[in-house]
């Protein structure tokens, strides 16, 4: 009986998780020839077992027996224009288009894996043909994109690139080569092949890892021209013309990414009231003092600021970018560092609104609300911190800050977020799963309760969407906790504790008689490692027999805890406001 | 242009990656090596324009397929 009960557990999860493992194999596809064997592939091919679909066979993207952990497809408009199809007759084009797209959401919806869709409609320009109509073409490039967005919205495993775009960047005829068309019936030069195979892999990596969090920024000669404690407010080199202009449109870019929730925060070797006279009072400022989450200004070494920084801010150095203009700090950091990443500044300035703009480590596949809040729950969480600090009874302080938290169910509004955070939490994770939109709305179709996000508020803000955890139904008596996290900005409010509480309740609403819970240890996630005992789970103890019968043969990732629902509550003090 | 051999022979190397490379390829062709096939051949091509800034006709693409006549190719440009 207890054995049967484990194995529904273990393939419940094997449902559910199968995305989950790191991606060993791509396989691409590709309407044309794609050149398996160009120079291009190579780094590719050095991180992933690479395999390459016959060319000009899109159907085969949806076969049943194409295994892969990824899947990309290249198409070009050109492959499709065959005998009777040709550019003007736009009827035939949209029929055609409209194949691909529908072979494409049947992979979307038979797959939950990575899968990258690259399109290019190119053709050299005619000027005169085009100065009265806009060309067929184009019109199919810009309708065809915009429903590719459409299925990108909609299925989060998958994405499109603007192969068009990627190529204009150096130059759309040194990407094409027609040569290497009527040679070997591939479309691409060299450096067109390499667009590609970057495109992809830029992807894949944002894919499997967020963006960081935080940029860190010196002041003199980044923010502004000059030094302020030498030149003084009026010898900065900021606003009016040339190089001050340089730097107004460099703050004009570091506010934007602040708005995508990228936050920022100064290290600077300066006196701190000079740097902050700049920003309130030189009149070309574009960034004011409450953009930034947190200083560190002063003539100390900046590794030992940057990580001091990050010991208040709760965050890793490997979450962080480093802007300096000066080299010199720049090899420090590297060199004391490695985990941060450090910008290699291009030297000449007028480069750097767009250098940060595209930087890959800054880029996210879209913004959620939440981000668009972050840098001010961050600035309100160094407050609580430093706030904290001065408090001696920790309990008392947290009842002081009118704590108050509230569930949202799982649904279209949220599953960005949630997506995002069980991509993103690392520490505050029981169980480190990276579920997929589509895995975790297969959760709350089972019951809107079972996946949940929480929502916190005190008095030094509203936190947005902070916590999220998934239940699963074994089997009528044992409820399992599948995922339970908590952004890494909101802990210390015990806000775990009561998120637990609220899945008490639904476990007893629900007449079940156990919780099930599991903690897979990883690298970063030791800070939830006590939680299930002090929450008055007990560990499953291998050593007695009733327990070697109930994991025989079966693969728990972690260490496995359950917690009756009798009476007895266990649980840390209620802090939060009902 | 001149050519140095042991130029081609790293060249060799770099696209044929994962086969042994003869000590002198001053004869070698295609088949030769056993991913100078075909393709290997056009990825081969592909490399020297690359490395030597030059570019190759179609005929040329076609009719290049050993070290000498890569050579004589080149020693034209």
């Amino acid at each position: 009986m207890m054995q049967t009960r484990l194995i529904v557990l273990v393939l419940l999860k094997s449902n559910l998780h199968t995305h989950n493992n790191a991606m060993k194999n791509l396989v691409i596809g590709c309407s044309s020839f794609s050149n398996p064997q160009h120079k291009a592939w190579n780094h590719l091919k050095n991180n992933l077992e690479v395999q390459f679909l016959e060319y000009g066979n899109l159907s085969g993207i949806v076969r049943e027996d194409l295994y892969c952990d990824g899947l990309v497809y290249i198409q070009f408009l050109d492959d499709a224009l065959v005998d009777d199809t040709s550019e003007s007759d736009s009827e035939n084009l949209d029929t055609y288009l409209n194949q691909v797209l529908s072979l494409i959401e049947e992979r979307c919806r038979s797959s939950a894996r990575i899968f990258i869709f690259g399109f290019s409609c190119w053709t050299p320009i005619n000027v005169v043909r085009n100065a009265k109509i806009i060309s067929e073409r184009k019109k199919i490039n810009i309708k065809f994109l915009n429903m590719l967005e459409k299925t990108a919205s909609k299925y989060s495993n998958f994405y499109f690139i603007d192969l068009d775009a990627c190529f204009s960047e150096f130059g759309l005829t040194k990407c094409f080569d027609t040569r290497n068309w009527y040679f070997a019936r591939t479309r691409m030069s060299s450096l067109g092949n390499e667009v590609i195979a970057n495109s992809i892999s830029l992807i894949l990596k944002r894919h499997e890892k967020a963006a960081h969090k935080l940029l860190i920024l010196d002041c003199d000669n980044t923010l502004w021209g000059g030094v302020i404690g030498e030149d003084g407010l009026s010898g900065l080199e900021l606003g009016s013309d040339g190089v001050g202009d340089v730097f107004v449109d460099f703050q004009k870019a570091l506010v934007q990414l602040k708005t995508e929730g990228v936050l920022l925060a100064l290290a600077s070797k300066n006196n701190e009231d000079d740097v902050w006279n700049v920003f309130h009072n030189h009149e070309s400022m574009i960034l004011s003092r409450s953009d930034i989450v947190a200083a560190k200004i002063n003539w100390d070494e900046k590794s030992k600021n940057i990580s001091d920084l990050a010991q208040e801010l709760d965050l890793d150095v490997s979450s962080f970018v480093f802007w300096d203009d000066n080299p010199i700090e720049r090899e420090k950091t590297k060199l004391l560092l490695p985990s941060m990443y450090t910008v290699d500044v291009p030297s000449e300035v007028w480069e750097w609104p767009s250098s940060i703009k595209t930087l890959f480590e800054l880029s996210k596949f879209y913004i959620t609300d939440d981000d668009k809040e972050k840098s001010s729950q961050y600035s309100a969480r160094h407050e609580f911190i430093s706030s904290r600090k001065q408090s001696l009874d920790v309990n008392s302080f947290l009842k002081s800050i009118k704590l108050s938290a509230t569930i949202v169910p799982f649904g279209e509004g949220n599953s960005f977020r949630a997506v995002q955070l069980c991509q993103k939490t690392n520490q505050f994770n029981l169980t480190t799963r990276r579920h997929t939109a589509e895995s975790l709305q297969k959760i709350a179709l089972t019951d809107s309760q079972y996946c949940s996000l929480a929502s916190l508020k005190d008095k030094f803000g509203n936190h947005g969407l902070v916590g999220l955890f998934c239940l699963q139904d074994i089997n009528g008596s044992d409820l399992y906790i599948d995922t339970f996290l908590l952004s890494c900005r909101v802990l210390g409010r015990h806000l775990e504790s009561w998120m637990m509480s609220q899945i008490i309740d639904i476990a007893r609403n629900n007449n079940f008689t156990r919780l099930i819970a599991e903690f897979i240890p990883s690298k970063r996630n030791t800070v939830a490692e006590r939680f299930l005992e002090d929450c008055g789970f007990t560990r499953f103890n291998s050593t007695t027999a009733d327990d070697e019968e109930l994991f025989a043969g079966v693969n728990i990732n972690g260490i496995s805890y359950f917690r009756s629902l009798g009476k007895l509550s266990n649980l840390p003090e209620n802090l939060y406001e009902s | 242009m001149k050519v140095n051999h042991e130029e081609l022979r790293c060249l060799l190397s770099e696209v044929f990656a994962n086969s042994e490379i003869p000590e002198s390829i001053i004869d070698a062709k295609i088949n030769d090596i056993a991913e100078w096939d075909s393709m290997g051949n056009f990825n081969l091509l592909l490399s020297v324009e690359e490395k030597y800034g030059i570019r190759f006709n179609l005929d040329e693409m076609s009719e290049i397929r050993s070290v000498p006549s890569l050579v004589a190719a080149l020693e034209n440009k």
